[in-house]
């Protein structure tokens, strides 16, 4: 069973890994997105899709020479008011066209016409995969472990920000961008180099989000957007964080909208900002030159000479 | 009180009509043009879908015009049509101007859009407005009966078939009743069914799908019906406003549902439908090949998420159902004389590929 590290992977991958390999599977979770895997993608599909979504089939046509099934789950919706981008509402159809369709393995999780997140979306895979209930309640399992050790990771990753000394970024941007280091042409790696300590969106637990109210007429809609909506006004509040990053994958649509209204609370909150929008010519030198300038503004805000 | 609204196509007729009989002073959206479709992309977020752009430029249009209650087009997704009532009404804020909002924020009930109506005209009854809203319907389905008609024929006058089409459209546009509509619409059939066809034979036959506003709106898709007619041929469209408008809101019981007929047809491809057209362009595409048409345009604006998918996937279905494809991404850069370009060698290409292959 092959498991693109993707897309998806980069929300509940530790945790849907655990769960095939408890039900028997051997996995393989395909390398880091490299030139390899971009190039491949990019041969594939000669399109204005986005980067992340390109990496994803070049992870998977990548993956299906070494394995007999890809598993792609189909991540409709987490509550049932919103939902995920519409590439992956039909992400399974999508890998369908570029490896042969019997061997996509999928299930949908789907907050607004069922049971989303929960043991009956995972009973129903197990099942589909030929597992008995004590199998497929073992399963489940593995992975609600494989999730609170994601959990208590990212607890981990915000203590150490918040107790942090040097300068504070926080980076907005999906996690499938900003943890995919190749993809994000390790921007976090820059800062980390340069003594500041850098705070993932998701890394704050998703019941802070609910307590954020928004200013808008109706709410977003999109599952990761809403969630950077709120991670934005989260990490604005004085003393959270000394720095935001957005960061977008050119032609994104959820952050076409998003990316203005957080860059609009940055500016109400007169917190330092800078966006960047990463495409298949973006260079790392170009990135470094207003990573630098960024730097330096929030040095010079702090009383220190620009580096 | 004085409403504008912004430019889709025949809906812009349709709507004209609706206003005026309800007695709403309504300021008409300005007919489409560069410089209005460049000053909305100013103020729009870069990447976002060209829709957007061109509704925004329309709404700054009727605010300079004298209006002050906007009618915003809204949804819950998950396409990002659905957001541009709430992105826009935060941009022009921003922008400074003041106004009210009339927003069908639910596309799939009418009672939201009847809501908002009785709000903005506080003259009419309930049941005025109701019945009101069911001839705009009406109206709505004959503009698309005449287009669908003037979209099938070749003409041997072009230009004489646009004057009529437009005519014709006028007049129905211009009924307040329904014995007026009724007797327009019979008019209208007439007169499109007499237009002379140019030649005789089998004119080369092309579909079109797509995202809807792109589809349904000539000025933005750089008419390319009409392209497509100078050549001689003859044009299917897949999206229509009053199917649309059907399939949201049943007006018409009898009339089977055509979006969910399309999903069915596209079942194989497209397992969940990501929003937008794209379960349509996909049906569409596998029934215009099993009609044998010669060929299918696929348009879409620049970015546009479900047809992006649909793009994909169409890379599958054109495959397995060997019918050649065209796609079209627009965005307000696209040179028309481009566009024309591709389309001439497009239909080039069919032409000459019938001569190769025997009919089905």
């Amino acid at each position: 069973m092959g498991l693109p590290r993707a897309l998806h992977y980069f929300y509940h991958g530790k945790a849907w890994e655990a769960f095939l390999r408890s039900l028997g599977a051997e996995v393989t979770v395909s390398g880091p997105t490299d030139a390899a895997v971009m190039e491949k993608g990019f041969k594939l599909c000669m399109r204005d899709l986005c980067l992340p979504v390109k990496a994803f089939i070049g992870q998977i046509a990548l993956l299906a020479g070494r394995c007999d099934r890809i598993f792609v789950p189909r991540l409709v919706s987490r509550d049932p008011s919103r939902y995920y981008c519409p590439k992956f509402l039909a992400l399974p159809d999508l890998a369908a066209v570029f490896v042969p369709p019997e061997s996509v393995i999928s299930v949908e999780i789907n907050a607004k016409k069922g049971p989303g997140f929960s043991a009956a979306s995972y009973a129903a895979l197990a099942r589909a995969l030929g597992a008995d209930s004590r199998r497929a309640a073992e399963a489940a399992d593995a992975m609600g472990e494989a999730e609170r050790d994601m959990a208590r990771e990212k607890a981990a990753a915000l203590a150490g920000f918040a107790a942090a000394s040097g300068p504070r970024i926080a980076v907005l941007g999906h996690p499938y961008m900003a943890r995919d280091s190749h993809l994000s042409s390790g921007v976090v790696r820059w800062f980390a180099d340069r003594g500041s300590s850098v705070a993932m969106y998701d890394d704050l637990p998703i019941g802070e989000f609910d307590k954020v109210e928004s200013r808008l007429f109706r709410d977003i809609y999109w599952e990761s957007a809403w969630e950077i909506y709120r991670a934005a006004a989260v990490f604005c509040r004085p003393g959270s964080a000394d720095g935001v990053v957005i960061l977008s994958a050119f032609g994104c649509g959820p952050d076409s909208f998003t990316a203005d209204l957080v860059a609009m609370k940055c500016r109400d909150a007169r917190m330092p900002m800078v966006r960047l929008v990463m495409d298949e010519h973006s260079s790392m030198l170009g990135v470094e030159t207003r990573l630098e300038a960024f730097m330096d503004m929030i040095a010079m805000r702090a009383g220190r000479a620009p580096a | 009180m004085r409403i504008t609204y912004p430019h889709v196509g025949d809906l812009t007729l349709a709507l004209r009509s609706l206003f005026r009989n309800l007695g709403i002073d309504a300021v008409p959206p300005p007919p489409p043009s560069t410089a209005v479709l460049k000053e909305g992309a100013l103020h729009s977020p870069e990447t976002v879908c060209l829709p957007y752009k061109h509704v925004l430029g329309e709404l700054i249009a009727g605010l300079r015009a004298g209006a002050d209650t906007l009618m915003l087009i809204g949804g819950r997704g998950p396409c990002r049509f659905g957001f541009y009532d709430v992105m826009q009404n935060e941009v022009l804020r921003s922008m400074g101007y003041g106004f009210d909002v009339v927003s069908t924020d639910n596309p799939d009930t009418l009672r939201n859009l009847l809501r908002e109506l009785r709000a903005v005209s506080p003259g009419n009854s309930m049941l005025r407005i109701v019945w009101e809203v069911y001839l705009f319907f009406l109206r709505a389905a004959a503009l698309d009966m005449v287009h669908r008609t003037w979209d099938r024929v070749v003409p041997a006058d072009l230009d004489a078939a646009g004057r009529i089409m437009a005519e014709q459209k006028e007049r129905i546009a211009s009924t307040a009743t329904l014995q007026g509509l009724l007797a327009a619409r019979a008019a209208a059939k007439d007169a499109m069914d007499s237009i002379a066809p140019g030649r005789d034979g089998r004119p080369v036959r092309v579909g079109i799908v797509g995202e809807f506003y792109t589809a349904v709106d000539p000025d933005t898709n750089f008419h390319v019906e009409r392209v497509l007619k100078s050549m001689g041929v003859s044009v299917e469209r897949a999206v229509w406003l009053s199917v649309w408008l059907n399939d949201r809101l049943g007006f018409m019981p009898h009339w089977r549902n055509d979006r969910r007929r399309c999903k069915r047809i596209a079942k194989p491809y497209v397992g969940f439908s990501p929003g937008g057209e794209c379960v349509v362009s996909v049906a569409r595409t596998i029934e215009y090949a099993r009609q044998g048409l010669d060929g299918v345009i696929h348009l879409l604006p620049f970015t546009c998420m479900p047809e992006l998918v649909a793009a994909t996937i169409l890379g599958r279905v054109r495959k397995d159902f060997d019918i050649p494809m065209l796609e079209l991404t627009i965005d307000e850069h696209t040179d028309g004389t481009a566009v024309r370009t591709r389309i001439e060698a497009f239909v080039d290409t069919l032409a000459w590929r019938r001569k190769r292959k025997p009919p089905v």
